[in-house]
């Protein structure tokens, strides 16, 4: 049974997922508070302020001390570098940013793969101890495990929110805020808080002093997002993860090569699912409490080139790549070879922030090569026309293989799991088995091939049936959302798809 | 709009839901044969995830010198100031789950599970020890056949046995492989055979495919052209290639071997074979016609990087096994039996078996069935009990002198609702199990329990590093590594028993 206590305690497998039942309370009292209070700005965001402390409690614990450490010293940072008139000062004061924020990046993040790499390196026997958890043991009397250094939730995303801020101001682009308390709240937003997307603060502090607006248009388009969300991350890529891609990741060796190549396929579509459907609910959910979050995903496996694959996916970190690493680097101003370096560089760190092991970096360099060979072929091939329906399917064909096959080095648990489902692929795929195959994981595929049918509809037919949901009374949105919960809830409790041998 | 009209509208779906809940039925609505509609169970609501009935598998983590005797010291170093605060306090904030009833105080060293034996005597896995304690007299190696179903495939947990056997007594090579494996690229060896190879087991000979059952040790065989009556056309000569090469995953002594030895048999017309080691060739021999059981022995003697053989003939003879293998010490072999229960002895050629299992000097063998026949869900397995002892019976009464051990059925979950939970019937396949070895003067080690019992096999895939795949019924190459260590700890601990009883009863002899 679980008590008050609970409810208020931080409990590792009980964290405020949108995908859990609590979470949905959470948002619903925490609604009924904020209908009495939305119209006063400055309660309303120290409200959403503690709220969001509290939902990053229960998901990372006492990692919340490190939301706070870094709201203190980038609004104090922001602050000086407004005041300072002296460019070195401002420079200081960036720096300083940046080594809180990176420091705390690194420290956390990286601190066993930089290891790794000086032991390999200079063949050393450095191991890693949790020296905050030691200080902490030591000083404050906790208990901390000092063998491991624990990645706290949302690390990734309001560091990068943070050193936004501290640029823009920097650059001019954004006057600093003023409050400490609009500023935490800026930094710790609970719904963009553990996955994105990653918000500029010229985006959004100026809807801190806004009054709250939502038009029952937007209201059925949150409502749209929420239930698209739920049905990409539930309905699709936890069922085909659990029942198909993580069997095939964890030992492609007893699949036949048509079952790795549907696990890396399937794999393709799981991590499109779960980040756009997770951000998807983020931006429904603030729309809600009247903030407008940017747009993270627009259909990325529509893509005819590389290119333009990252300017539809996860849009919010690959701007913020090209905005904040990529420009200050030099960009594309600086001749073909430097503009070449600096997007390898680019891809190289942006693959380092998706997980500290080299087979993020490895996929990330492989990406730069892609964007650089696309660089090189627009020079000699340029677009001169529109393209025919052909061609337009032949690029959007093979760009999709390419990042699809680039998946397997970012999912695989090692670089030999990586080789082993290309060889099974490559030498083993078994295709007098396939419609046996089929017809075994039935289920299975056809999520797997609804889900990309549905991922390539046409944009104008997507915006028809959005827009026939946003139109539709509300005791019919209320009717859907039952249904589709239920439906959703088929999939979660569903047993577990049986393990089937093709060859004896 | 209002946030309270926003609030309005969460409410109303979280009091419908919760209607729905209190409203449905417990187990569903079945809305076509089939299909049952299930409804979220409001009773979830006030269950705390943390309330998980997985089995704690600490002891085994921690024990488990596989897992890492390093991240062990860094654990105990970090949980000193806590225990030191609860032995002070009497605190506690977790429950400690008693270990299953088999772990014995002696095992505090060590991870072990103990073998059990027929009223308890173990003189009946002695045969065994008597050829492990002579091994260094004995001409040939002791064998160790390792059958079981997918749960062993691609060498695991025979590999960890391999190791430890062969670092205690000797030997080296990963023993005995099919022409054509279903999964080819094994922790030991990696094979790649060309197009022309065909695989027949019992199931082809029940299904009319192949017109007899002799089938060999590793309960399949394999041809380069299909078996027919027709006449052999000496003209078309047929070309078929098998490659190995280390896996680099595995244990060293898999990479070196002395002897290559091809068994088969019905060979029709002579066929030239070739084994390659690099580019050169190394040494071409015949197989010569024969309907019986012939072995072909090439004496390699080297540590290998990648090596060929290559077979030219108008017609294929049966290949039942190659082995890479040692002249002396102990060879364990991997024989996976994709989708058995162990009930295919019976059905195939005994004679042949017979033969083989002597040529191949076998000391033990162990059986690790079961999981296959969890899925089909009966009140009564005694019909498994009587099958799997008629399989034993035969395989005793085919070399007597030989041990045979049967390693139970391994936990294995399923999904009610959000959960995973044991298959229902593991204990009563483990009983069946128990029963036909007991009944059939066998060994037997319940892996159900020394994974952890019920609920254990989700403790296992949660794991960090996971000990099983996500599928909840096989172990990981790690997890099946953590199996291996506790059977072989628990075979040694009896092997050392042995030891100590064969001394004291010579001391006796003496006295007298």
């Amino acid at each position: 049974m679980i008590n008050i206590k609970d409810i208020f305690n931080y409990s590792e497998e009980n964290p405020l997922l949108f995908t859990r039942i609590y979470f949905w309370i959470f948002f619903t009292i925490l609604l009924l508070l904020y209908s009495i209070i939305y119209r006063r700005k400055a309660l309303r965001n120290v409200y959403l302020f503690l709220m969001s402390l509290f939902f990053y409690f229960k998901s990372g614990g006492y990692f919340f001390s490190l939301l706070i450490i870094s709201t203190v010293v980038d609004y104090t940072v922001g602050l000086l570098i407004h005041q300072s008139k002296s460019t070195p000062v401002r420079k200081l004061y960036v720096a300083l940013s940046l080594l809180v924020n990176l420091g705390m990046l690194a420290y956390f993040k990286y601190t066993y793969f930089l290891t790794d790499v000086f032991n390999q390196v200079f063949n050393g026997q450095v191991e890693t101890v949790n020296i905050l958890a030691r200080w902490s043991n030591n000083y404050l009397g906790s208990h901390f495990d000092i063998s491991r250094i624990i990645l706290p939730v949302g690390i990734s995303f309001f560091t990068f929110q943070t050193i936004s801020y501290t640029l823009d101001v920097y650059r001019g682009k954004v006057e600093p805020v003023r409050n400490i308390l609009d500023f935490g709240f800026y930094v710790s937003f609970f719904p963009q808080l553990v996955a994105g997307p990653i918000v500029r603060a010229a985006d959004f502090i100026p809807q801190l002093y806004r009054e709250f607006e939502l038009s029952v248009r937007e209201m059925g388009h949150a409502f749209f997002l929420i239930l698209s969300g739920l049905v990409k991350k539930m309905l699709i890529s936890d069922y085909i993860s659990i029942n198909f891609v993580d069997r095939v990741f964890s030992d492609p060796l007893a699949y036949t090569g048509f079952e790795n190549l549907m696990g890396v396929y399937g794999y393709s579509l799981q991590i499109y699912c779960d980040f756009s459907g997770y951000t998807d609910i983020a931006i429904g959910v603030g729309l809600l409490l009247g903030f407008r979050l940017p747009v993270n995903f627009n259909s990325p496996y529509k893509a005819g080139n590389i290119s333009n694959f990252w300017k539809r996916w996860h849009i919010s970190l690959s701007s913020w790549l090209r905005d904040y690493l990529y420009i200050p680097l030099g960009g594309s101003r600086k001749g073909r070879i430097r503009t070449g370096v600096n997007l390898l560089i680019t891809m190289l760190l942006g693959g380092l922030w998706h997980g500290a092991s080299l087979r993020f970096v490895i996929w990330g360099g492989l990406h730069g090569v892609g964007l650089v060979f696309h660089k090189l072929w627009l020079r000699f091939f340029p677009v001169k026309r529109k393209p025919s329906r052909l061609r337009k399917f032949l690029t959007v064909f093979l760009t999709f293989h390419f990042v699809t096959l680039l998946w397997i080095v970012f999912r695989a648990d090692n670089l030999s799991i990586a080789r082993n489902m290309v060889e099974q692929i490559l030498y083993h795929f078994s295709p007098d088995l396939i419609p046996q195959m089929i017809w075994s994981y039935k289920l299975v595929f056809s999520i797997i091939t609804a889900g990309f049918i549905i991922h390539w509809l046409p944009s104008s037919f997507k915006d028809k049936y959005r827009g026939f949901f946003i139109r539709i009374p509300l005791y019919v949105k209320i009717i859907i959302f039952i249904v589709v919960i239920i439906i959703i809830y088929q999939a979660k409790s569903s047993v577990i798809q049986p393990f089937i041998y093709f060859q004896f | 709009m209002k946030p309270f009209h926003i609030f309005l509208i969460f409410f109303i779906i979280l009091l419908l839901l919760l209607l729905i809940s209190f409203i449905s039925p417990p187990h569903g609505l079945e809305i076509v044969k089939g299909f049952t509609l299930r409804f979220p169970d409001y009773n979830k609501l006030i269950e705390k995830s943390g309330d998980k009935p997985f089995r704690d598998i600490t002891y085994i983590v921690e024990k488990s010198e596989v897992m890492g005797s390093e991240k062990k010291k860094k654990q105990e170093e970090s949980m000193l100031p806590a225990i030191t605060e609860d032995d002070e306090s009497g605190r506690r904030d977790s429950i400690i789950i008693p270990a299953p009833q088999g772990f014995r105080p002696d095992s505090l060293k060590k991870l072990i599970y103990p073998l059990s034996y027929p009223e308890n005597d173990s003189t009946v896995i002695y045969p065994f020890f008597m050829k492990l304690d002579r091994i260094q007299e004995m001409a040939k190696p002791v064998r160790v056949l390792h059958y079981g179903d997918s749960q062993i495939e691609g060498d695991r947990v025979t590999s960890y046995i391999r190791e430890t056997l062969q670092k205690e007594f000797g030997g080296y090579g990963p023993g005995l492989f099919a022409p054509e494996m279903v999964v080819s690229h094994t922790v030991s060896l990696k094979q790649s055979v060309s197009s022309n190879w065909n695989r027949f087991t019992i199931k082809d000979w029940q299904n009319g495919i192949i017109e007899h059952n002799r089938l060999g040790i590793m309960l399949n065989f394999g041809r380069f052209v299909f078996p027919d009556n027709s006449m052999i056309n000496e003209g078309s000569l047929q070309e078929a290639e098998i490659n190995f090469e280390p896996s680099g995953l595995g244990y060293p002594r898999v990479d070196y071997f002395d002897l290559c030895r091809i068994f088969y048999g019905f060979n029709r017309s002579p066929v030239v074979v070739e084994i390659c080691t690099t580019i050169e060739t190394d040494r071409i021999d015949t197989l010569p016609e024969t309907r019986s059981l012939n072995i072909h022995e090439f004496d390699i003697g080297r540590r290998y990087n990648r090596f060929s053989l290559k077979f030219r003939g108008a017609d294929s003879p049966d290949i039942y096994g190659i082995s890479l293998e040692s002249k002396r010490g102990i060879i364990v072999d991997n024989i996976p039996v994709r989708g058995s229960s162990g009930l295919e002895f019976s059905a195939s050629d005994r004679e042949l078996l017979g033969e083989m299992l002597n040529e191949l000097n076998a000391g033990l063998i162990i059986l690790e069935f079961g999981v296959n026949v969890a899925p089909h869900i009966v009140q009564d397995y005694t019909y498994y009990e009587n099958a799997l002892y008629r399989q034993l019976g035969i395989l005793k009464a085919l070399r007597p002198d030989m041990s045979v051990l049967v390693m139970g059925i391994s936990d294995l979950s399923r999904k009610i609702n959000d959960t995973y939970e044991s298959y229902p019937n593991i204990t009563l396949i483990r009983d069946a199990q128990k029963k036909a070895a007991f009944k059939a003067g066998c060994a037997f080690w319940d892996t159900y329990e020394a994974m952890g019992g019920e609920n254990s096999m989700p403790s296992w895939v949660f794991s960090d590093p996971p000990l099983a795949r996500p599928d909840f019924i096989h172990f990981s190459y790690l997890g099946s590594k953590v199996i291996g260590e506790m059977f072989c700890n628990a075979l040694m601990r009896d092997y050392n028993q042995y030891l100590l009883s064969q001394k004291k009863s010579r001391i006796g002899i003496m006295e007298n």
